[in-house]
């Protein structure tokens, strides 16, 4: 009976996924993850910083796909790549359609040694992860799974009529209560394909496009939703400790970690990373901020492990 | 233009000239016209078929046929002229002069001997021929015995001149058999229905002795085989001497069954032999019957021949005779099995169940249900005689088990049918993707298609199977399971289907055995999940040890970790994002949490608190990527788990924590819309109300009554929120008109207001505490809602709002009869506006107007005794134009109404009296007309009970006051009115019958049963007349026993484990 609660618990999976983020983190997990790929994350961020530099693909065009919404008829591409996403080392290809945009983390299990150096850390608020799409005078927001939750006038380009020319493709997680979309990544600005950029230009670029476009922070009757940027900090403990203390934990959901040279891949990679704020003790060192819900939460994982 | 129209004139001159029966019938003309029906075009086709029409309907039509069929050279134009005698035998022949009758009679027969004695011309004229068949036949229903009481020995002795002839006297006689016999009961009078089957049990020795004379010496192959037809026909009623005392059955299996031009005919015979119920007395002939078939079968059929095949590339008469075949098998071994089970006979009985298992694998649905039947019967049988399991790990019956006798000759059997059984499983449920009315899509469970019966039956056969030997089941099941894992029949079909065996047996081993072999199961399919490459392959196995671990609520309720982590697993897929997934994991989630709910809110061996916190604590995370219809089903599912605590103080608790998030987002739409309400004209913010909503609805109808708290917190927002709502949605329908209402903002204002509704009502009908109810939620819902829907425009009305105040009278009872005034004010004219000026016009109005009246009715009589007198007249007129709809449910409605307020009206002396003397006839006389017209047949019953309580009040004088001016005794009055309207309105039945009708209304009002069988009677005469089709009016007592059997059904199913599928099982016995 133990063994068979743990290969359920541990290795029963769809997408085959090294450090899925929404199963336990393997350092708190009760069973031991029985794969041995999963535990080398610094190899596996090797081989895919190496892999980024073989694998081109014509983003202008899967751009064009995006936000036009017409794609190229083979069919079959994603049945010959699905056998590829079985092994998580490989650089994936743009997925067709909606689903399977945007790059996904895993859990922060070995902590590099040039941790401090080459990534950058931001707080992620609660919410639902959404690519939002503007194109064609409206903006599309689709869950991770391709499905169109909400269609709306936004003051990105190609997002309204009052901004219509061009087409833009973000990474956002959307806060139902305060109508923001908290922007995680750029993949398109303005026509502009993003995605063989590295982490540091992306952000740099979302930045400075952002605060050139103030109205995209207001609501109005040709920007139905707040798009505010998420901000990034260095991984240096003190930078997360004080950016944590001014921070309102109950509105984080986790704290992802960027690789500062990966580009914006599909799917989950080793070179994004997750960590709940309950868990940061444990994984880099750093005391958690006091909050009393935290403290249960972190108890309770605690005695799991 | 000119000769177009001028053709046309024409025509229409002919037809008067047709209908002018004054003079000499032109039958040149008719043929053109007729000629013109069928191969005429545009408005001369019209018209000639308007001339027919009224030719035919016309009176004296009938004089003319003789001449037509003589003289036409018009094949359709004799075909035409049968049809108009065969109108005038169905309705008018007992009013025609009986000279008249014996002419027409002797005409066609003559001409049906002409026909048929020349075998060449009877080929040529088949369907003419059929249908002069077809007429005799009905002037056989009309005349047969009484006014032709020669008719068998005419025609049996007509029959021996001629083969060709005889060959047609075959269909006739089998006609006849049909007609009496099969389709007698809803077309004939109970009295002459049994008069005929008499008088043809009496005569039918001569009819026998010609079928023997045919079988024994004809060498005409059509006419063995016309006669072999219509054997087939009379074996269902005929004495059983001819069947057990001839040599029918040896001549039958001998002779015919081996060639194959006779052999499903003669087949079909064997098998309506097989069917006859006795024991005892013929015993020695049923084994004969058995022994020498499968003889020949042996003969004709090795028991190595591959039946699947065979029957895949048949030709369609193998085919059927593979059909014939197992339904010969099922209906002896059905009915006469446990005869050949004798030692010596074994060995035929083992071929036969062989034959029937090769058959079971053919891959045709019709077929395998036959053979379906028979195995569930058998493995039933085989159970009940000894319910107990041999072999079972209970340590008692462990030692020396006996499996009984009986039992030990079919066991090689019955472990090949598991084998067929687990192999071809069908599926549990179908989920069909539908969008409704506001444009959304959801996903429906499909229930009762054919598909489900289907796996239902196979259910219970595997479930009795796998009581007779579970070690049996169970080896053949991980047996297969190996085979998809060492991938010899691995298919996502063959998985499925095995795994829906498996899911199907729960509950049928003992508890021990169950987990063991759970445990066996649940790691291979885990292996095999590893093994397999491909996400399409993954999600398939994975969704399918999701239902198997779903169909075992048991073995999950005793293990706490196992249940645990197949709920975080879950979790984890619901972020999947391959196609199908996430809604699997939304299903079985929902599933889990019905089942297994209390084990979420205890605090479990290990655990620092009750999982429920867990859940709670981290619900955003768990539904941040699920779809919203996805997200409705968790929070149903969390519901039913909150709904498990029963302490009242930790529950509020868990439920301020689990609508916390959708509270939030509420909050901030509310805040927003008091400072300017022009928010709730924002598309994107009304739509989070409608989805906000739903997640309550779901809620509440999971938590139940306790869901109160927070239905009181945003009782009154959402109230006003709906007020406003429907104001906007108002101004646009009078600004841009009707066509605004399909405009998405639109849909989605009035998808708020239903869901608000649809929270009300769900929430009361569930309440515990009706003071509450009644003192702080309904006086704000009427306020909020009836002025508004009393002044808006009709299409913004919900109907929901008349459902909602049906539901809440139903629920709260007397104790709302004070507001029903304002209701009534509120609802009653406005919708009765809508809903009178024809009987389709805004369905869902009218069915919930008539259930709420029907509410006031049950619950609030007084109030509807308050109301002022016209008021009153527009309520019984409602009623009235309820029961004179086609549509049945609102027609039944109106029925119940009325047959509920007679009675209520009864128990108040003063004002029964006026009632009776203001609508006592009226509604009388509304009754009977509806009592009286076929499309209300349904209704009958209901007709029956209301017009029998009418009578008996005036019977037995509860009516004081004089029902007319003129006549003092209301008994005489009744039965003159009664009489009257009859007479108006059937004018062609006699004063005998009525006379004989009414009284039988008033002797009979005592007993429904006996009164509606009068009534039933009747209304064939009066149809019989009227040549209308009388086929409905049985229909509802099959329907009753039909219900009946399958209540009877369930309840002997209740005493078997694990036969009730463990998501059908009431929840009180489960958890």
């Amino acid at each position: 009976m133990d063994n068979l609660v743990e290969s359920l618990g541990a290795s029963f999976q769809v997408s085959k996924t090294s450090n899925n983020i929404y199963a336990n983190h393997p350092r708190f997990d009760q069973y031991k993850q029985k794969t041995a790929k999963s535990s080398d994350q610094n190899v596996r961020r090797e081989k895919f910083l190496a892999k980024q530099k073989e694998r081109r693909f014509n983003y202008q065009s899967h751009v064009r796909c995006l936000a036009l919404d017409e794609w190229d008829s083979e069919e079959d591409d994603s049945n010959l790549s699905d056998s590829e996403m079985d092994t998580s080392e490989t650089v994936q290809k743009p997925p067709k359609r909606y689903k399977d945009q945007l790059m996904l983390s895993e859990w922060l299990v070995e902590v590099p040694s040039d941790f401090e150096q080459e990534w950058v850390m931001r707080i992620c608020p609660l919410g639902r992860r959404n690519l939002v799409v503007a194109s064609r005078n409206r903006t599309c927001a689709y869950s991770k799974s391709g499905y169109c939750v909400n269609t709306f006038a936004s003051a990105l380009p190609g997002g309204s009529y009052d901004t219509n020319s061009g087409y833009t493709v973000l990474d956002c997680v959307f806060n139902e209560i305060d109508k923001t979309f908290y922007v995680l990544d750029v993949m398109c600005w303005n026509n502009h394909p993003m995605y063989d950029s590295e982490t540091e230009f992306r952000l740099f670029w979302l930045h400075g496009k952002l605060s050139e476009t103030p109205e995209l922070a207001e609501l109005t009757p040709n920007n139905s939703f707040k798009f505010v940027v998420v901000q990034n900090y260095p991984c240096h403990k003190e930078f997360i400790s004080s950016a944590l203390s001014t921070t309102d934990i109950d509105k984080v959901d986790g704290l992802l970690f960027y690789h500062k040279r990966t580009h914006y891949t599909f799917g989950a990679t080793p070179l994004v990373t997750w960590l709940k704020v309950h868990m940061l003790k444990d994984i880099l060192g750093i005391p958690p901020p006091n909050t009393k819900h935290d403290i249960q939460r972190s108890k309770l994982e605690m005695e799991h492990s | 233009m000119p000769p177009v129209a001028m053709s046309i004139t024409v025509t229409q001159q002919h037809g008067q000239q047709l209908l002018d029966f004054s003079q000499k019938l032109d039958i040149s003309l008719l043929d053109n016209v007729v000629g013109c029906l069928y191969n005429g075009e545009g408005q001369s086709q019209r018209i000639a078929e308007n001339i027919l029409t009224a030719l035919k309907e016309h009176p004296e039509s009938w004089t003319r046929v003789d001449t037509i069929l003589e003289y036409s050279q018009n094949q359709q134009t004799k075909y035409y002229a049968l049809q108009i005698l065969e109108n005038v035998i169905k309705t008018r022949w007992k009013v025609l002069p009986r000279n008249q009758c014996d002419g027409i009679k002797k005409y066609i027969v003559a001409l049906i001997i002409k026909t048929s004695s020349d075998a060449a011309l009877s080929e040529k004229e088949k369907t003419y021929l059929g249908k002069l068949n077809m007429i005799l036949v009905q002037i056989l229903k009309q005349d047969w015995p009484k006014n032709w009481p020669t008719f068998i020995s005419d025609i049996v002795g007509a029959s021996r001149t001629n083969e060709s002839l005889c060959q047609n006297n075959m269909v006739i006689l089998k006609l006849l058999s049909e007609e009496v016999f099969d389709f007698s009961q809803d077309q004939m009078t109970q009295v002459k229905a049994k008069h005929l089957k008499d008088s043809m049990c009496n005569e039918f020795s001569d009819i026998f002795q010609l079928c023997q004379f045919v079988m024994d010496n004809s060498q005409n192959a059509p006419l063995v085989n016309a006669t072999l037809s219509t054997l087939l026909c009379f074996l269902n009623w005929i004495p059983l001497g001819y069947i057990f005392e001839t040599e029918l059955i040896s001549q039958l299996i001998y002779k015919f069954l081996n060639l194959p031009m006779f052999r499903n005919v003669t087949l079909k015979c064997l098998t309506e032999i097989a069917g006859v119920s006795i024991t005892g007395k013929y015993d020695e002939q049923f084994l004969k019957l058995f022994t020498h078939t499968m003889q020949q079968l042996k003969q004709m059929l090795p028991p190595t021949v591959n039946m699947k095949t065979a029957y895949a590339n048949g030709s369609d008469t193998e085919q059927n005779f593979i059909q014939n075949l197992a339904l010969f098998l099922c209906t002896y071994l059905k009915e006469h099995g446990t005869l050949v089970e004798k030692e010596k006979l074994r060995s035929n009985l083992l071929e036969a169940l062989e034959y029937l298992v090769l058959i079971s694998e053919v891959e045709e649905t019709e077929i395998f249900k036959i053979c379906l039947e028979y195995w569930n019967s058998l493995s039933a049988d085989l159970y009940r005689e000894n319910p107990f399991s041999p072999g079972s790990s209970l340590p008692i019956s462990n030692s020396d088990t006996v499996v009984p006798a009986r039992r030990q000759i079919y066991l090689p059997i019955l472990s090949k049918v598991r084998l067929v059984m687990i192999s071809r499983m069908a599926k549990p449920e179908e989920v069909l993707v539908v969008e409704n009315e506001q444009g959304e899509v959801v996903r429906e469970f499909m229930k009762d298609t054919d598909s489900i019966n289907l796996y239902k039956n196979m259910r219970e056969t595997l479930v009795y199977l796998t009581h007779l030997d579970y070690v049996d089941t169970e080896r053949i099941m991980t047996e297969k399971i190996h085979n998809q894992v060492n991938g010899t029949e691995w298919s996502w079909k063959n998985l499925n289907t095995l795994c829906w065996a498996i899911g199907s047996i729960s509950g049928a081993m003992h508890e021990e055995d169950e987990k063991r072999f759970l445990v066996t199961v649940i790691r291979d399919l885990l292996a095999l999940c590893e093994q397999k490459r491909g996400k399409d392959n993954k999600a398939i196995i994975a969704s399918n040890i999701m239902y198997v671990v779903g169909q075992y609520p048991r073995f999950l309720r005793a293990h706490w970790r196992f249940l645990k982590t197949v709920v975080n697993k879950l979790f984890e897929f619901m972020h999947e994002t391959h196609d199908g997934v996430q809604d699997m994991a939304c299903d079985t989630f929902i599933k889990i949490a019905q089942k297994c709910r209390r084990h979420f809110v205890q605090m479990q061996a290990g655990e620092v608190m009750p999982f429920i916190e867990e859940i709670l604590s981290n619900i955003s995370t768990i539904i941040c990527d699920l779809q919203p219809q996805q997200v409705h089903t968790f929070y149903e599912a969390v519901g039913f788990m909150i709904s498990a605590q029963s302490d009242q103080v930790v529950q509020e608790h868990l439920i301020e924590k689990y609508m916390l998030l959708p509270n939030q987002v509420w909050d901030s739409i509310i805040q927003k819309a008091t400072k300017n309400v022009d928010v709730l004209k924002d598309p994107a913010t009304v739509k989070q109300l409608g989805s906000i909503l739903k997640t309550n609805v779901r809620a509440c109808k999971a938590v139940g009554h306790y869901f109160v708290v927070q239905l009181g917190r945003i009782y009154l927002d959402m109230l006003n929120v709906y007020k406003c709502l429907s104001e906007n949605i108002s101004a646009a329908i009078m600004q841009n008109g009707e066509g605004v209402m399909k405009q998405p903002l639109i849909r989605s204002m009035r998808t708020v207001k239903k869901e608000t509704l649809k929270l009300i009502s769900g929430w009361v009908s569930r309440s515990t505490d009706l003071e509450m109810v009644a003192e702080n939620f309904v006086p704000p819902l009427l306020e909020a809602v009836l002025l508004d829907y009393k002044t808006n425009v009709p299409a913004a009305r919900e109907p929901e709002v008349l459902s909602t105040m049906a539901t809440i009278v139903n629920k709260l009872e007397a104790a709302i009869t004070k507001e029903i005034p304002q209701i009534f004010d509120a609802v009653f004219e406005c919708t009765l506006e809508m809903i009178n000026k024809d009987f389709e016009e805004f369905p869902e109005y009218r069915t919930n107007f008539f259930l709420l009246l029907q509410a006031v009715n049950n619950h609030c009589f007084p109030a509807l005794l308050n109301i002022p007198q016209p008021q009153f007249k527009l309520v019984l007129d409602s009623i009235i134009w309820a029961f004179k709809h086609t549509m049945r449910n609102v027609a039944h409605t109106g029925l119940s109404i009325l047959y509920q307020l007679l009675q209520n009206i009864t128990m108040v002396e003063e004002a029964a009296q006026s009632f009776y003397q203001m609508y006592f006839t009226d509604i009388l006389q509304h009754v009977f007309s509806v009592g009286t017209d076929t499309s209300h047949t349904s209704g009958l019953t209901m007709h029956a009970s209301i017009l029998a309580y009418m009578f008996s009040l005036v019977e037995q004088g509860k009516i004081t006051v004089p029902l007319h001016p003129e006549q003092s005794d209301n008994l005489v009055f009744v039965q003159e009115y009664v009489a009257n309207l009859l007479k108006t309105a059937f004018p062609h039945m006699q004063d005998a019958q009525i006379k004989l009708f009414v009284r039988g209304l008033f002797s009979l009002n005592h007993d429904i049963a006996l009164f509606k069988d009068h009534l039933r009677d009747f209304l064939i005469q009066i149809k019989e007349f009227a040549g209308e089709d009388t086929t409905d009016l049985f229909l509802e007592e099959r329907e009753q026993a039909l219900i009946k059997a399958q209540e009877e059904k369930r309840r002997t199913q209740m005493a078997v484990p694990g036969i009730i599928n463990p998501h059908d099982v009431a929840e009180e016995m489960q958890d």
